[in-house]
């Protein structure tokens, strides 16, 4: 009895959880856009790029509803609201010591980038990338821009994977991936290519 | 998000939902039995408690039959388990001096909210879904504490016993042996089958559920539980170091579908199984009774074929067995998780050698291996090059070459493998428990002798000396490192790299193209959405229209390339690399340089020769190699692999291929860097992300489909192709050469510099491998055909 009344109750508050969700409010719908977050979606083969809702990244395994209690973060190096990185990148955070940069932040570098991952993607697949930190990589004196992301795909077939990558700020060209999944696979295990001259 | 105005009442309703339904148990497998066994209800446990399986259900039970349909409960021990003092099941991660709120965190799935306990009372029946919360999240804080706490000791010691640790001082202070960004987030039913993973980008554990016994859920096994646990930790420890300086922690434990660095990560994965409940069988229940896929470690499991015992001329030794499933071991397997096996029987043996000679207990000698493998990994995943506190102050970059470089260095240049695992860990074993003046070991040092005959009867002991002062260029050559007994060395096998090449037999193919217009979108497919691969030039169309299945290489064309690459040895190689990505073969004219023991291309055939270069060899001299891959000197000019012939001179000479771009007018638009790009890579190019090819092993006088198909065609992983793009623009007939530098971690000449002045067998240089000598050049020619 008990449990039926639950369940009752349960449906009630979540249809009304949904109606009130749902209803338009301009300014809530603005807060529902996930920060840093951009779509790209493979339809009608075309790359179609749209902003990212909350809910989906939390549907999605992206971010977690409840945020962590954190340990007081390190203080990383920053210059110019960018994170520093590379050998003796500390001493560049003193915006007196000058620094020449070899390429430039392109507006359109996360676009560019979510257009080739989703080439020769099937249509229909969804790639989510997520700015997380912009970076100015040190390397001889002279400063990269860069910006770290996670990208994350979504397959038609339902497939999902994720990866961090680091990219080039001026063309959205990755210079390297990592963090890559571990699978412990039970059956089925990928297939790769069968042998040129086996047919 | 939810809430504006309405925000309160909409809060209001949710939790009342939430209380409402945090008592109700959900059915998660509902086909089993429902009567017997423990009444595992919150009545039966007090504040904090719940009750977890002890271990997996199949030696719960002591039945390997055990059915699918198994009511868990019968296996409940009446005992309570703590499980967390929280109202949610969350908790923080102890360490004696520091802890991380909110570490680890275990849900249904993602569109879950957190288990509630208001009572904190945590049993449920076995057949829910929250029970299944509490399983997970008991396993996985057991095993996080021992994780900390062994490391906690381990970083407590080192400063006592006074050697050189990899393990920052501010280890603890800084709260960088942990990712403390997010919590640990495990999905106990995380609704994807016949899988269980680690993803590091998401730091998020799943563990889903069996295809064809929907009822038998992945985390009812708590060995897959520490198996994922220790990935984790892998992970984790590899960038403790990286963390510490505020660098990117990018370093990985294996980077491909199959490399050795990928094996050690999965064995030692395994071995936190046996860290946690001193059995030598990774998981009976979830991949052995169901798909036969459970693994031993050690080698008097019954499971093992016929031949191998605990004895050290009978164990499971490298190469022998590094493609050996002991559920299936007629078939050869190219698999991570099965060459990891090498591993984990090591280390058990170790853990048990430790205990018989020293007198320890079995868990005694377990907190020794966590211990040594935290030093191990914090020093090889450093991506500030030090790998140790001691070589930092100094400012010495003992491993990965140098900051700049560290990650190329430890994926492509000299990434981990079994020798250098080996190397590094016996390092550790020497320094803390081995050399003279230890008093650990039944009050006197552990006998590294027996250790070295231990490894060796692994064939493991793939090295001449401990290499304690690294591969720096300024401290790398110090002649200083103890050396191992060369008479322990009696099974373990080295093979010169000459005997290396390409197959010889009569109507070999030298490599096998793949360029079947379908079979590459998939690969593209695949390897993009794990990371494995990089954007392709804009020159390549999406459809690949080019890609015409000839088995030949094609202007336009995305290929792979795998060569056929042939052991002329009477002993196994193993742990081939093939590598495709830039190194120091030319000189600071751009011209290719014939200098190294191939001796192409000849003075007359464009190369420069030893004879065009005379004194001591300088930055920009062929005979120089670079000291910090191209950055050391501006003279100093990393080059592509692949090489072109041009017509000079009426003659056909070898170069870069900025010459024939040159000497074409192709514009840089249509070159595949396009415009600014690398003219060198012009017209060919290795993609990259896939600038290396592996393969597992090579049998004695055996090409790698007779190693692993010996009875018919193998399948090709795509860590066994280097990829490669071809620009539309290449003109039809066009001859190129790509000089792909090959090597194999049981090497002779490989790792340890023949140099005369290298008297106790020292290792190459970091720096060196930016050249030829540690490697076999294989030249790779093709005509580029319409």
């Amino acid at each position: 009895m008990l449990k039926k009344t639950a369940l009752l109750f349960s449906f009630f508050a979540l249809a009304m959880a949904y109606y009130y969700s749902s209803s338009p409010n301009k300014q809530s719908e603005s807060k529902k856009v996930a920060k840093g977050w951009k779509k790209y979606q493979k339809l009608k083969n075309k790359t179609v790029a749209s902003p990212i809702k909350k809910e989906e990244l939390v549907k999605e395994k992206l971010v977690q509803k409840r945020a962590p209690a954190s340990v007081k973060p390190r203080l990383l190096p920053t210059r110019n609201g960018r994170f520093l990185d590379g050998k003796n990148a500390r001493d560049y955070s003193n915006m007196a010591v000058p620094l020449k940069y070899k390429n430039k932040v392109s507006p359109d570098w996360q676009e560019r980038l979510g257009h080739s991952l989703t080439r020769f993607h099937d249509e229909g697949t969804e790639v989510l990338i997520q700015k997380e930190r912009p970076i100015i990589y040190i390397n001889q004196g002279i400063g990269q821009f860069r910006e770290q992301v996670s990208i994350n795909f979504k397959l038609p077939d339902g497939t999902k994977s994720s990866y961090r990558a680091m990219v080039d700020s001026s063309n959205g060209k990755i210079l390297y991936t990592y963090d890559r999944t571990k699978i412990e696979y039970f059956r089925n295990k990928p297939t790769g290519l069968t042998h040129p001259l086996a047919n | 998000m939810l809430f504006s105005s309405n925000g309160g009442m909409l809060i209001l309703l949710v939790l009342c939902h939430f209380f409402l339904t945090s008592c109700l148990s959900s059915p998660s497998n509902g086909n089993r039995k429902k009567s017997g066994g423990v009444s595992n209800s919150p009545s039966s446990v007090a504040a904090g408690y719940g009750r977890i399986l002890a271990d997996n259900p199949i030696i719960l039970s002591g039945n390997y039959n055990l059915s699918a349909d198994t009511n868990l409960n019968t296996l409940l021990s009446s005992s309570q388990d703590f499980i967390t003092n929280n109202q949610f099941l969350a908790d923080e991660c102890d360490g004696s001096t520091t802890s991380i709120p909110n570490c680890i965190d275990v849900r249904t799935n993602s569109t879950s909210l957190p288990l509630q306990a208001a009572d904190k009372k945590w049993a449920f029946q076995t057949d829910t879904d929250e029970w299944l919360q509490v399983q997970t999240f008991g396993h996985m804080m057991k095993a996080s504490d021992s994780f900390h706490s062994t490391l906690q000791n381990a970083h407590s010691s080192a400063p006592i016993l006074g050697y050189e640790t990899s393990l920052p001082t501010s280890l603890f202070t800084n709260s960088t042996h942990w990712n403390t960004a997010a919590p640990l987030v495990a999905f106990a039913n995380c609704g994807i089958v016949d899988q269980a993973f680690y993803s590091p980008s998401k730091f998020q554990l799943c563990f889903g559920n069996d295809s064809v016994f929907p009822q038998v859920m992945i985390a009812e096994d708590n060995t897959v539980i520490y198996h994922e646990m220790g990935h984790a930790f892998n992970h984790i420890l590899m960038n403790v170091r990286n963390r510490d300086a505020g660098i990117t922690p990018a370093a990985d434990l294996g980077q491909l579908f199959y490399d050795e660095a990928g094996s050690i990560n999965e064995g030692i994965a395994d071995l936190w199984s046996y860290f946690m409940n001193q059995r030598a069988h990774f998981a009976e229940w979830a991949l052995g009774r169901f798909a036969n896929l459970s693994r031993p470690m050690s080698e008097d499991d019954p499971l093992h074929a016929p031949g191998i015992a605990a004895d050290n001329n009978s164990r499971l030794s490298y190469p022998a067995y590094l493609l050996y499933d002991p559920n299936f071991p007629d078939e050869p397997i190219e698999d991570v998780h099965i060459a990891g096996q090498i591993i984990s029987h090591f280390l058990v043996a170790l853990g048990k050698d430790m205990s018989t000679q020293c007198g320890w207990s079995t868990s005694t000698s377990i907190s020794t291996l966590q211990y040594l493998l935290y030093e191990t990994f914090v020093e090889l995943g450093d991506l500030e090059a030090y790998g140790s506190n001691a070589d930092k102050l100094g400012g010495i970059n003992s491993v990965n070459l140098s900051q700049s470089h560290a990650l190329t260095w430890s994926r492509v240049a000299n990434p981990i493998n079994f020798r250098r695992f080996a190397q590094v860990l016996s390092k550790y074993v020497l320094l803390i428990y081995g050399q003279p003046g230890r008093t650990s070991c039944n009050s006197t040092n552990y006998d590294m002798d027996s250790y070295e005959q231990l490894l060796d009867a692994y064939g493991l002991l793939l090295f001449k000396n401990y290499n304690e002062d690294g591969g720096s260029v300024a401290a790398g050559r110090s002649l200083s490192n103890t050396e191992i007994t060369p008479a322990n060395k009696v099974k373990t096998v080295t093979v010169s790299k000459d005997l290396l090449k390409l197959d010889p037999t009569q109507n070999a193919s030298q490599a096998f193209i793949f360029d079947n217009r379908e079979a590459l979108v998939q690969a593209y497919k695949s390897l993009s959405i794990n990371g494995g691969i990089g954007q392709l030039s804009d020159l390549i169309d999406d459809s690949l229209p080019y890609n015409n299945g000839n088995i030949s290489i094609s202007p336009g064309e995305f290929v792979g390339v795998a060569l056929n690459l042939y052991n002329d040895s009477n002993s196994p190689m193993a742990g081939i690399q093939v590598l495709g990505n830039d190194w120091d073969h030319g000189n600071s004219e751009g011209k290719p340089c014939g200098t190294f023991e191939d001796q192409f291309p000849s003075s007359s055939e464009g190369g420069v020769v030893a004879s065009d270069e005379v004194g001591v060899p300088t930055p920009g001299q062929c005979q120089y190699i670079t000291r910090d891959n191209g950055d050391d000197s501006p003279l100093e000019i990393m080059q592509p692999v692949c090489m072109v012939q041009v017509a000079e001179d009426n003659a056909t000479k070898w170069a870069f291929q900025g010459a024939l771009q040159e000497q074409r007018r192709i514009e840089d638009r249509n070159c595949l860097d396009g415009v600014g790009g690398n003219a060198n890579e012009c017209f060919v190019r290795v993609v990259q992300g896939t600038d290396q090819a592996t393969y597992s092993k090579l049998d004695p006088k055996s090409n790698w489909s007779d190693t692993v198909a010996p009875n018919g065609s193998p399948t090709f992983n795509y860590s066994n192709l280097i990829f490669m793009e071809v620009s539309p623009s290449t003109p039809p007939g066009t001859t190129f050469n790509c000089r792909f530098r090959v090597r194999f971690t049981n090497c002779e000449d490989c790792w340890v510099d023949p140099a005369a002045s290298n008297t106790k067998g020292d290792d190459y240089q970091d720096y060196q491998y930016s050249g030829g000598d540690p490697f076999k050049i294989i030249n790779f020619e093709f005509i580029v055909i319409d």
